[in-house]
């Protein structure tokens, strides 16, 4: 089952448990129904799907007022650029509620393009960078093991960003080989390395926003070159790095970073910089997406994956 | 949410125009601790708007819910909280009004249908598009109420939420306080004209306008104005004319216009007080002009200051 499918289920699996929702956005309930991110919503007893004009503000303010008033929502967006219209609702709005509440949930759910090809204005990704300047929970899931626990997060109550990559819709989501130790939390899913591995080579890739792809590039090279390596796969915005993977990281010969997203806020840019003060004497290696001019014209815009750079 | 017992309350024991008297003094009260350098927040006192936020705390029905502006004080006044618990939530107490964890701008009195106050101008009305949708999903024989200005609908959210309120046919009475002011700018110095009539109309809103800034007026037009939205399901627009009274005109010679502006953005009005209530603010634009020639004004307005001072030397005793 492709990504958007398996996204769209979970969502789908979340409406159902409220006895009135309201899910809305532009073109959710026509055509491909956002390439079928949206499809069956209108199925779901209790759920309003409502196709709204072009007012994005007005879009993100609304969710705050159903959530105001006790109705669980959903606002789908075609393009997480389309957001910045209501930052003032997520900043301003926000402000004013957050020390209320317990509330029903508020999802803003957005595609993040990131193809390259439609030009500089769509070219926004930075779902961290969105979650820290309205301090709102954000949720970006890659794996198959992530979406769930994403979405499922998203719906925990109070306004949430889950941010989904159109890259990722038709493909087959990553999962977890039936030898690999696989643990969750919260905020990230760990893919242990092979049982089977006995190596003093240790690898520890930390990848955040839509990079999952990339660092699997990594791991399947440097498991060939003899590493042991374990993926630290994050699917929500966190700020630091906890005892878990701080315990992780101890034993590594090796530490890789990856972030997809673009500078600015970037999560992966946080977790460097921990990563360099926890452990002065580990390598660590970034792998970020740097090339300004590069979205400035439509372009194949992705994150070049240099795995010799990577692996030493 | 409003409760019954709330609307009982503001209907039952005074008329609209002894409310709204009321109002006025406490605010002139309010005014006095402000001058004195009472209070660390800004405060936008609102003398001239009292007949409004009389006339919506009459409209309001069980279950309504009310998203309201910076400029909320005659409206908290109105619904029935007391200067006391207002002067303590402006003084930050626990005791306040709401537990002195919103101040002044951002106000809110839920047990009284006061949702959700914003200080962002055009910020509370999309909000309310979504408080009145609730109320639609949730079958609900409520409403929703908006109170914005003439400076606000100047924001593209004005035209957004119209758009948005129309589509899904949400139960929103947007009220227009239109004093035609803009921090110190006035209308005719800050933009072209709007006719809210027909933009308001473009979107096939329903469109109301008071007949003149009088408490009756008020009450009349917001009444009208949700008779229409319950029983059409549809968003209303009141405009409603009025100054915003207090003689703080400052005298500006470097004004490009060469005139006086008008600073009450924040801040107190200094010549106002409560015992000089009746010369200083009670002037010939007063709205409340009428209702002061009734023949029990004098005596209503003298037990009002009785109740008001003895109300408030109590509250500061405590501060």
């Amino acid at each position: 089952m492709d990504y958007v499918t398996q996204v769209n289920e979970a969502l789908r699996a979340e409406l159902a448990k409220f006895e009135a929702s309201v899910v809305y956005g532009q073109n959710i309930n026509a055509g491909s129904r956002l390439g079928g991110l949206a499809a069956g919503m209108s199925d779901i007893s209790g759920c309003r799907v409502l196709n709204t004009p072009n007012v994005e503000n007005s879009l993100v303010g609304m969710g705050f007022g159903l959530m105001l008033s006790g109705t669980p929502s959903m606002f789908l967006m075609k393009q997480q650029d389309f957001v910045l219209l209501g930052v003032d609702h997520l900043v301003n709005t926000w402000n004013a509620l957050r020390s209320r509440g317990p509330f029903v949930p508020f999802v803003i759910g957005m595609i993040v393009v990131d193809s390259g090809w439609e030009g500089p204005q769509s070219s926004f990704n930075n779902t961290s960078g969105l979650a820290n300047l309205a301090r709102i929970p954000a949720y970006f899931p890659t794996g198959a093991a992530e979406i769930p626990l994403a979405v499922t997060g998203a719906f925990k109550g109070g306004p949430a960003i889950l941010a989904v990559s159109q890259r990722l819709f038709k493909q087959e989501p990553i999962v977890a080989g039936s030898n690999v130790d696989l643990s969750i939390s919260d905020s990230y899913v760990v893919y242990g390395s092979e049982a089977d591995s006995a190596t003093a080579l240790q690898l520890v890739i930390l990848c955040s926003n839509f990079s999952l792809e990339y660092a699997w590039i990594v791991r399947e090279s440097a498991m060939k070159r003899g590493y042991a390596v374990s993926v630290i796969n994050y699917f929500r915005h966190e700020e630091s790095l906890d005892n878990s993977i701080v315990d992780r990281c101890t034993s590594a010969t090796r530490i890789v970073v990856f972030d997809d997203g673009k500078p600015g806020s970037r999560k992966g840019t946080s977790l460097n910089d921990a990563l360099r003060v926890t452990f002065p004497e580990i390598p660590v290696v970034t792998m970020f997406r740097n090339d300004v001019e590069r979205w400035g014209s439509p372009s194949a815009d992705r994150l070049e994956v240099d795995v010799d750079a990577a692996i030493g | 949410m409003i409760a019954e017992s709330v609307v009982t309350e503001v209907t039952g024991v005074l008329s609209p125009g002894q409310r709204a008297i009321r109002i006025r003094c406490q605010q002139a009260a309010l005014n006095e601790l402000y001058c004195q350098g009472y209070f660390k927040v800004p405060i936008h006192l609102a003398f001239g708007h009292e007949p409004v936020a009389v006339a919506l705390a009459h409209a309001v029905e069980p279950g309504d819910q009310v998203v309201l502006s910076h400029r909320n004080l005659h409206y908290q006044l109105g619904f029935g909280a007391s200067l006391s618990d207002v002067v303590k939530e402006f003084l930050l107490q626990e005791d306040g009004l709401a537990n002195g964890r919103y101040g002044s701008m951002n106000l809110i009195n839920p047990n009284q249908g006061i949702v959700y106050t914003s200080s962002i101008l055009g910020n509370n009305l999309s909000v309310a598009v979504g408080v009145a949708l609730s109320q639609v999903v949730r079958n609900s024989s409520a409403c929703a109420w908006v109170v914005t200005g003439d400076g606000a609908i100047e924001e593209g959210a004005f035209a957004e939420s119209l758009l948005l309120s129309r589509t899904v046919n949400a139960p929103l009475i947007t009220v227009i306080e239109d004093n035609g002011w803009s921090l110190a700018t006035s209308i005719e110095e800050r933009r072209s004209p709007i006719n809210i009539k027909e933009l308001v109309g473009a979107y096939g809103v329903r469109y109301l306008e008071a007949k003149d800034k009088s408490v009756e007026a008020c009450v009349e037009i917001l009444a009208e104005a949700r008779s229409i939205a319950m029983g059409q399901q549809t968003p209303v627009v009141v405009h409603v004319p009025l100054d915003t009274l207090g003689g703080r005109w400052v005298d500006d010679s470097n004004a490009i216009s060469g005139r006086r502006f008008i600073n009450y953005h924040a801040g107190p009005a200094k010549d106002i007080t409560l015992d000089g209530i009746e010369e200083t603010i009670f002037a010939s634009e007063d709205p409340l002009g009428t209702t002061l020639a009734e023949p029990w004004a004098a005596a209503f307005i003298e037990d009002t200051k009785s109740n008001i001072r003895m109300e408030l030397a109590w509250t500061t005793s405590l501060k």
